[in-house]
């Protein structure tokens, strides 16, 4: 059930990203750099935490795609939220 | 006449309302009266003497928006020092070209940013902001002397003309009280309303719009910390929130994730300038949040050149020349476009000591704005950019300063960069073995520590 929900969560906010930077899904993995390949700037980044907030009815702190390198430490920084806020 | 009198004298008078709000990202809220900032002003003021900042002294501050910018700024100014407000995202390029210009006496900067300005600091007051609180972090043995700038002078606001590093616009009280004025007389907000602030105060558009008019004006700011759509549509309907002043890309996303879940009736105006305001968009706008949407044009030279009128909005357009602004289109083309060139005696006529740029943006008495436009029906329209700068969501970015970065990496033999649609573009001719992806990945975390993040070229491919 975990590895399901993780691969769902990993899916649906890997498709956000997807989705704002305009890069195809395929070209996003969990080692992908959030700014220096996706190219994300400060708004693109308040886009995808407000997407990320509405889609798993959550709360994300703006300081968090600084603290971030990759896509999968993104991943894993709002699944510990989502587990937490559970 | 300071613009510092007017806002003193203002406060004097202030009604029951705050005077600032400030909304944490803690969720916290701070409210200023008038009296309680007259006497932050006045005790900041005292502190900066003592710490041995006098008339003409020059100040680089590096601080987030806040009451605390606010005191600092008109501290600064009221006893005759020369502030400059720095943009917190300039890094080493930018900074090396800022202080060896201005060779600034004092830095105040939140606690940190410090490491940043390590080698900056040598032989300066050093003033840091933590936790609120300012306390000398560095004195000097010996003062310098101050600089010799006229005391007309208010500021020295950095801003590029495409030179590839940035300038040091000398702005005059005067800039800042026609401005108020003008903005004023386009939006027409009312004494006590509330005006969300989310832009970085350091910006022109900013220091009119949110800092001065609302001073002047007495409209109560509410600074928001947080730029998440979502949180701020929650700060208007707490703080019933009657005017915002943004980018046409903020407003953007409002409309992507706007809902019928957020109340924002109590909203009357947006105010928009920093960026090229679509026609399409003023009508989606206009219509999703009912509200009056007012987009017009600045320059750091002087803001607003120029504006739509509230209630008389002309999409597509940037409005009327500002009242008291001579103005003309400087050889016409076919079409009627041309540069846009402006004249006041209350506007910005120099570069800190750079007098050959200085000399190269004036013909005559007309400041050359670097911009492409035309007027028709008496209503001035944006065309495009003439100098080598374009805008970036708001952010102005010099294409000859980012080549010049780019071609500052190892093995670069050559570099062209654009700028186009909001993405900027750089395509580069490097001697390497290794991979190209992932030597691109290694220019732009190179480019991290020497340019603002938002000229850091998104995409990059061989020449």
């Amino acid at each position: 059930m975990l590895q399901n929900r993780t691969t769902d969560l990993n899916e649906e906010i890997v498709e956000i990203l997807s989705r704002i930077t305009r890069i195809d899904l395929k070209g996003i993995t969990y080692a992908t750099l959030i700014l220096e390949e996706l190219g994300i700037d400060s708004l693109m980044a308040i886009e995808i935490l407000a997407r990320v907030e509405k889609q798993f009815d959550i709360i994300i702190e703006e300081s968090i795609l600084a603290e971030v390198n990759t896509v999968g430490d993104f991943v894993q920084t709002i699944e510990k939220k989502i587990n937490m806020e559970n | 006449m300071k613009i510092t009198d007017s806002v003193f004298k203002s406060l004097d008078t202030w009604g029951d309302h705050p005077a600032y709000i400030e909304l944490f990202p803690d969720n916290s809220t701070s409210y200023t009266s008038a009296e309680k900032l007259m006497e932050r002003i006045n005790d900041t003021r005292e502190f900066l003497k003592k710490s041995g900042i006098q008339n003409n002294y020059i100040v680089a501050f590096f601080l987030r928006n806040s009451v605390d910018f606010v005191s600092i700024f008109l501290s600064l100014m009221d006893i005759g020092a020369k502030p400059i407000p720095v943009n917190l995202a300039f890094r080493k390029l930018e900074l090396d070209e800022i202080f060896s210009n201005s060779q600034p006496h004092a830095v105040i900067a939140e606690q940190e940013f410090l490491p940043l300005l390590v080698p900056y600091l040598k032989n300066k007051i050093v003033i840091v902001r933590e936790n609120g609180k300012f306390k000398i972090h560095q004195s000097v043995k010996k003062k310098g002397a101050p600089a010799n700038i006229d005391e007309h002078i208010a500021s020295i606001n950095y801003t590029y003309r495409g030179y590839g590093y940035p300038l040091g616009a000398m702005v005059p009280h005067a800039q800042y009280i026609m401005g108020v004025k003008a903005f004023e007389n386009y939006v027409q907000l009312n004494m006590t309303e509330r005006l969300l602030v989310i832009l970085p105060m350091q910006h022109i558009f900013t220091l009119i719009g949110c800092v001065f008019l609302p001073l002047l004006y007495q409209i109560t700011p509410v600074i928001s910390y947080q730029r998440n759509p979502l949180r701020l549509f929650e700060h208007i309907q707490k703080y019933k929130i009657d005017n915002i002043l943004a980018v046409p890309e903020l407003y953007d996303l409002f409309l992507k994730l706007h809902d019928k879940t957020n109340d924002l009736t109590c909203i009357k105006a947006f105010l928009s300038g920093g960026s090229v305001l679509p026609k399409k968009n003023y009508a989606k706008l206009m219509d999703t949040f009912d509200v009056d949407l007012i987009h017009g044009y600045g320059l750091t030279e002087f803001t607003p050149v120029s504006s739509n009128i509230r209630g008389q909005v002309r999409p597509g357009t940037i409005g009327l020349v500002c009242d008291g602004l001579e103005h003309k289109i400087s050889s016409p083309n076919k079409n009627g476009e041309g540069e846009i060139l402006i004249k006041t005696p209350n506007m910005t006529k120099s570069y800190y000591k750079k007098r050959v740029e200085t000399e190269a943006a004036f013909d005559g008495d007309w400041f050359k704005t670097g911009d492409i436009g035309k007027i028709e029906d008496n209503l001035l329209i944006f065309i495009k950019e003439k100098k080598n700068t374009g805008k970036l969501k708001g952010n102005m970015v010099d294409i000859e300063e980012v080549k010049k970065a780019i071609l500052s990496y190892p093995n670069i033999k050559d570099v062209t960069v654009s700028l186009k649609d909001n993405i900027l573009s750089a395509g580069i001719k490097i001697e390497t073995d290794r991979n190209i992806e992932n030597e691109y990945i290694k220019i732009k975390k190179y480019l991290e520590g020497l340019l603002a993040v938002y000229k850091i070229p998104k995409s990059m491919s061989q020449l």
